[in-house]
């Protein structure tokens, strides 16, 4: 659906992605993840050709890109915009121009999105008398309003109230299993990892991971361990022979182990009442901090050090 | 195309139906309808007050001839025939104060008169005036605070010459008849030049209404004036307010940045045209109604609106890309100011080019974009217009100059519309023309 052969974009000295490559399926749910300023946007609006790289190759729908492509694409940006002055089903229907519709069937694509997201009563309303909840529910469908057959979906959940963004997460799926591939970048590892079935991780415009999830924590291994005491006592690092980087988490506590975790578990017991024991895969996020955390240490001009895996 | 289409029909409406623009629409109806009924409602009647005029007649031979001519028009003219007054009556006061022979202390004392409005004006007339050779003597002087109000040193002027006139007649040994028969006149009457059509029939000379020579150039270089100032900020507040509210990457994600400033421009373009119509319109129906059309040169408005055109998109674009670079209204003001020098420059220069429209100042200003546009429309709109090779020479140019300011914004804007962070110096927006994107 979508491929990126050795992308490189600079910014005046920076760059911003280095050689890059990319395979996202047709029917994917692609979670684009990497902390910020790691390159994920730029990534994003070259694939829309919003900018150009400097070297590399995109092509998308099989084909190298042509701006006439975007027709087919629903792009939602990180920083939300729409007009406030204008009236919801106004700018609807401008944005339905804007990917090719006619007015006739803008209108009728915006009325159905907003009977479904429960906005019918706000459709001859201007933006600005509108919540922010409501506004990024509109600006959903402004991306969707087309029926794009690639949406790329920039931090789509940031800000969300917990009732819109189950709202907007069941529509995000009921897209995907109508065949919408999906792209959708966001810092928050949580996210991706619930909702994503391939993913990639940027950092410092380089590719660090690649695949499925399953695929990225089977290279991981169950090397992770979740230990939680009844009287919610906190583990102190070197308590725990065989132990490392540990992470309290609230309720329990995570760590890496090595070795045999019979014996950390009974070195645990002798410590207090063990109320809850996992082993787990690292999370996404436990994945990124191994991954960052050396790179760190290094100069800037250092690029990733672990191999991306493939699905 | 459509997608373009679309823009220009967005953003046009959004201009369009606002209350501020019909607002604007109105104005032609208001500024003219409301000039002609003041003149009908008030005419002369604006200010009636007496106005009290000390003369101090040094050669003793003009003040009884002023006082009565006064009275005569303070019976005639100031007052109609149904005893309604259409206009301020002046009083004649001749001085008889002590320092008549003082020029210091004469000026201070009725200064202060006028000064304390114990009077409106005062005059001296020298010893030597009525003389024909009068020397140093032969002085006319007027004094008033209110050098705007002239009927009042211009009845002075004639007034006194007239009366000189017939003293000296009178003196010659003719008699009043003569007198009136000698002095008698005939007013200039103005014409332009005669022509002959293609049948060679002479084309009858109409009549100069130098008003009209004066207002039509330049009501229309303020029309110009007037389009483009109230077109491009729009752009300007437009690329903006997408900028700042983040709807310009949702649209590049939809058309191209060459397609998205094509459209505002269109649409600004149309906007303006709309603007300066409905004023062509009004202006043109009024001038018909008082069969007063011949005033405009013919062609005055097709060039008038090509002109027009090419500055709307030069300005418009030089608008849009620049702002395109800056965070806020307050920065992209800033660049505005500049921008706009280019167009007020030429603008307050048309009183030079009205005088002297052929000059060389006036055909060199004429053929340099962008002042050219103003510059030349001036010329135009002042019969018989310019040579026809100037102005399509001035056209070629203009319009070789609105397309590369095209180009240079189209690549500015493609640039900074995307751009965060502070605002780009001048420098900064030369380096962007020649930047990749």
């Amino acid at each position: 659906m979508v491929s990126l052969f050795d992308v490189v974009k600079r910014y005046r000295g920076h760059t911003a992605v280095d050689h890059f490559n990319l395979q996202v399926p047709e029917g994917a749910l692609f979670g684009f993840i990497g902390p910020n300023g790691s390159g994920k946007t730029t990534t994003l609006r070259m694939i829309l050709r919003i900018i150009e790289p400097d070297s590399g190759s995109i092509s998308v729908f099989g084909k190298p890109h042509t701006v006439t492509a975007n027709n087919a694409i629903g792009y939602l940006p990180e920083e939300r915009g729409l007009y406030r002055k204008m009236t919801v089903l106004r700018q609807l229907v401008y944005f339905g121009n804007l990917k090719g519709m006619s007015n006739r069937e803008a209108r009728l694509s915006a009325e159905t999105w907003l009977e479904r997201l429960e906005l019918g009563a706000w459709r001859d309303k201007k933006l600005e008398t509108l919540s922010k909840g409501m506004s990024q529910k509109i600006q959903f469908i402004a991306t969707v309003l087309a029926r794009p057959r690639l949406l790329i979906l920039d931090e789509p959940f940031s800000g969300l109230d917990p009732v819109n963004l189950e709202t907007l997460r069941g529509a995000l799926l009921e897209l995907c299993r109508e065949g919408t591939t999906v792209i959708f970048s966001t810092h928050d590892m949580h996210t991706a990892e619930h909702l994503c079935d391939h993913i990639c991780m940027i950092y410092r415009g380089g590719k660090v991971l690649d695949g499925s999830l399953e695929s990225i924590q089977a290279t991981y291994g169950e090397d992770t361990l979740r230990i939680g005491f009844r009287d919610r006592r906190e583990l102190k690092p070197g308590e725990l022979e065989g132990v490392h980087t540990l992470r309290h988490l609230g309720r329990y506590m995570e760590m890496r182990f090595s070795g045999e975790p019979h014996g950390i578990l009974e070195q645990a017991m002798r410590l207090g009442r063990v109320e809850h024991f996992e082993i787990v895969h690292p999370s996404l996020h436990d994945i990124f901090v191994r991954i960052a955390q050396p790179v760190r240490s290094e100069s800037p001009q250092t690029t990733a050090p672990a191999p991306a895996t493939d699905a | 195309m459509r997608k373009v289409l679309a823009v220009v029909k967005t953003e046009y409406r959004q201009v369009v139906l606002t209350k501020s623009f019909l607002l604007s629409l109105l104005f032609p109806v208001l500024i003219y309808g409301g000039m002609f009924g003041a003149s009908i409602l008030f005419g002369d009647k604006a200010d009636l007050r007496d106005r009290v005029f000390v003369v101090a007649d040094r050669s003793g031979e003009l003040i009884a001839g002023l006082v009565a001519a006064n009275r005569d028009r303070n019976r005639s003219e100031v007052v109609e025939k149904s005893g309604r007054q259409v206009g301020p009556r002046f009083v004649i006061e001749p001085y008889t104060g002590e320092h008549l022979d003082d020029d210091q202390k004469l000026l201070l004392e009725l200064s202060e008169r006028v000064r304390t409005q114990d009077a409106f004006a005062f005059a001296i007339i020298g010893a030597g005036y009525p003389a024909v050779e009068g020397g140093d003597d032969d002085l006319l002087h007027y004094y008033s605070d209110s050098p705007t109000f002239s009927r009042l040193p211009d009845w002075f002027s004639q007034t006194t010459r007239e009366l000189v006139e017939t003293r000296r007649f009178t003196e010659a040994g003719y008699d009043q008849r003569e007198i009136n028969l000698l002095t008698s006149h005939n007013r200039l009457e103005r014409f332009s030049l005669a022509e002959v059509d293609e049948e060679g029939n002479l084309i009858e000379p109409t009549e100069e209404n130098r008003l009209a020579a004066f207002f039509i150039p330049f009501g229309l270089v303020m029309l110009i004036f007037i389009s483009i100032q109230m077109t491009t900020p729009i752009l300007l507040n437009s690329v903006i307010e997408e900028k700042m509210q983040r709807i310009s990457e949702v649209l590049l994600s939809s058309l191209t940045p060459m397609q998205l400033l094509s459209g505002k421009l269109i649409a600004g373009v149309l906007v303006g045209l709309t603007f300066s119509a409905a004023y062509v319109l009004t202006l043109s129906f009024t001038l018909r109604f008082f069969e007063k059309l011949e005033w405009i040169p013919q062609g005055t408005f097709l060039w008038f609106f090509l002109f027009l055109i090419m500055g709307m998109f030069t300005f418009g674009s030089l608008f849009a890309g620049v702002s395109a670079g800056c965070q806020d209204i307050k920065d992209s003001q800033n660049f505005a100011g500049t921008i706009i020098l280019f167009l007020l420059v030429p603008m307050m220069l048309s009183l030079v080019i009205i005088e002297s429209p052929d000059g060389p100042f006036a055909v060199g200003l004429s053929l340099v974009p962008p002042f050219s546009i103003l510059a030349m429309v001036t010329r135009i709109a002042i019969p018989p217009g310019p040579p026809d090779w100037q102005i399509y020479l001035s056209l070629g140019l203009n319009l070789v100059f609105t397309l590369t300011v095209l180009w240079a914004s189209s690549r500015l804007f493609r640039i900074g519309i995307l751009a965060q962070g502070k605002t780009p110096t001048w420098r900064e927006l030369l380096r962007w023309l020649f930047q990749r994107g």
